[in-house]
């Protein structure tokens, strides 16, 4: 019976995991050579279709933390914690994403590296939020313990974001930005929008291939653990 | 149109060197699981 | 239900009672949350530059890093206590309800939280030559609405990391990011009560604590018993 992840892992390729590369790649060359660079802002705007389906998956990612870790106060499926465990973990790599790509087109666009614009600054507190939530997940040995503190947490990280949200728009109109260029107002054409779709696709597609690439690390680590207490208490 | 090319091309570069990162580090830990299974199974 | 002697509230008075007499009778950690406030003022004191800065601007973000320092050291306390001689099995097999051992160490903490602001207010004022007088009560209103949700999510967290390897770092660490909408909303407020606006501008900043204050109240009252064991 516990053999059974490690032979999965022996099995060698993981077919959706192949896909998700594929569509990542596929994305990757549709933004680079066949969409055109945007008449204002240059090819920095292209960043963009990085940028947001990297928070678009760090929403994803958190949101079913959260309800994953509330369905686990009541089922106590220890599944849905390996699931609340991985989908954090990969929505802090998409959020670095995000924070590494937003200067990176701030800096050419806004003129600045870094401005507290709401939006940035919300993420900047998620990448928090979830490195602590990591954080706790890693000082508890108990397993059932764990999995109840991060449910709780990671659902009061859900009702927190709204707030955090709210606090930092309203303070950002207190502050205007240096917004050389603002992307809410600017009407994509179709070539762009198609694109922007295909890389929300993959980033989505790499997005559950990782955290089944990372529920798989965890169910082999708990199989081991669950070996090695077997074996102390004869 | 702005000659900002390089930021795009960092940006992206950065994205899949984070992606393959974390993919890589997973495996590594998965490997090192599998290395204390065969420890313990051999220990047996 | 029925049969439990104290009803939710009664018991939760029980409880801060009994934290609160701790606290009173040995006052260590009421005496070094006071001493750290005072020394993070005078501390920022030398930091500043009074030629460049106007004290009007730096002293909401002095009063509101101090007071949040401050806080996580009372609310780290407020399960510390309870885990010698394994004081906390004693209070989860007493016949009260589970959300009142929630309110009542809450509550104990916001008369901690808001005892050591209670002195850490008017030294601010003093070391910062600041005109409090017109505006203390609008500065209390803000500073009791930020007291509450700071003790709310705090307490919580306390209870969850005072079972965890390195409690003391991992409780700011936790619970830092969630008062972000506390700290901004507050310092906001206070900033523009020291400048002579009236309480009305600050409105918007009012609400969203207040509003912060009734959701983590409920949340973390019913998340609380969830956070033990069975």
């Amino acid at each position: 019976m516990t053999s059974t992840p490690s032979a999965r892992a022996r099995a060698g390729i993981d077919w959706f995991a192949l896909v998700a590369i594929v569509a990542m790649g596929a994305a990757f060359v549709r933004a680079i050579v066949f969409t055109p660079p945007d008449r204002l802002q240059g090819f920095a705007q292209k960043i963009f279709y990085v940028h947001l389906p990297s928070a678009w998956v760090a929403f994803l990612a958190f949101g079913l933390t959260a309800i994953a870790g509330g369905v686990w106060l009541f089922l106590k499926d220890p599944r849905l914690d390996r699931f609340a465990e991985s989908s954090a973990e990969v929505g802090v790599i998409f959020t670095t994403g995000v924070l590494i790509s937003g200067p990176l087109w701030g800096k050419p666009i806004w003129g600045a590296w870094w401005v507290w614009d709401a939006r940035l600054t919300l993420t900047l507190f998620l990448w928090f939020l979830y490195l602590g939530y990591l954080v706790l997940r890693s000082a508890v040995d108990d397993r059932e313990a764990r999995a109840r503190y991060s449910a709780v947490v990671g659902i009061l990280g859900a009702l927190l974001i709204p707030f955090i949200h709210l606090s930092v728009y309203i303070f950002r109109t207190q502050h205007p930005t240096p917004i050389v260029a603002n992307p809410t107002g600017i009407q994509m054409p179709g070539v762009m929008i198609t694109t922007l779709f295909l890389a929300l696709g993959a980033f989505t597609l790499l997005y559950v291939a990782l955290v089944r690439a990372r529920m798989r690390l965890a169910s082999e680590r708990d199989a081991l653990l669950d070996q090695a207490a077997a074996e102390s208490t004869p | 149109m702005p000659d900002n090319a390089i930021y795009y091309q960092v940006a992206y570069g950065a994205i899949i060197a984070l992606f393959v990162g974390y993919a890589f580090s997973i495996r590594l830990r998965r490997q090192a699981i599998a290395r204390k299974r065969r420890d313990a199974e051999r220990a047996r | 239900m029925n049969t439990a002697p104290p009803g939710l509230l009664a018991a939760a008075w029980l409880i801060a009672r009994k934290d609160l007499a701790i606290e009173f009778r040995t006052r260590s950690a009421f005496l070094s949350a006071l001493v750290l406030s005072l020394l993070s003022l005078v501390i920022f004191y030398f930091a500043w530059d009074p030629t460049a800065v106007a004290a009007l601007d730096v002293a909401p973000g002095i009063l509101w890093v101090t007071f949040t320092f401050s806080g996580l050291l009372g609310l780290h306390r407020s399960f510390g206590v309870e885990a010698q001689e394994r004081a906390m099995d004693a209070l989860l097999v007493a016949p009260v309800p589970r959300e009142s051992i929630f309110l009542g160490k809450a509550f104990a903490n916001l008369v901690f939280v808001l005892g050591v602001q209670l002195v850490a207010l008017p030294a601010l004022a003093l070391f910062y030559n600041l005109p409090f007088g017109t505006v203390v009560s609008s500065l209390a209103l803000v500073m009791v609405l930020a007291a509450i949700g700071l003790v709310c999510v705090g307490t919580l967290f306390a209870g969850i990391t005072a079972n965890t390897r390195m409690a003391e770092l991992l409780l700011p660490v936790l619970a830092l990011p969630f008062f972000v909408p506390i700290v901004l909303p507050a310092a906001t407020a206070t900033a523009r009560l020291l400048a002579g606006r009236p309480l009305a501008e600050s409105m918007a900043w009012l609400r969203i604590l207040l509003a912060f204050d009734l959701v983590f109240l409920y949340a973390c009252t019913i998340a609380f018993p969830f956070t033990l064991e069975d």
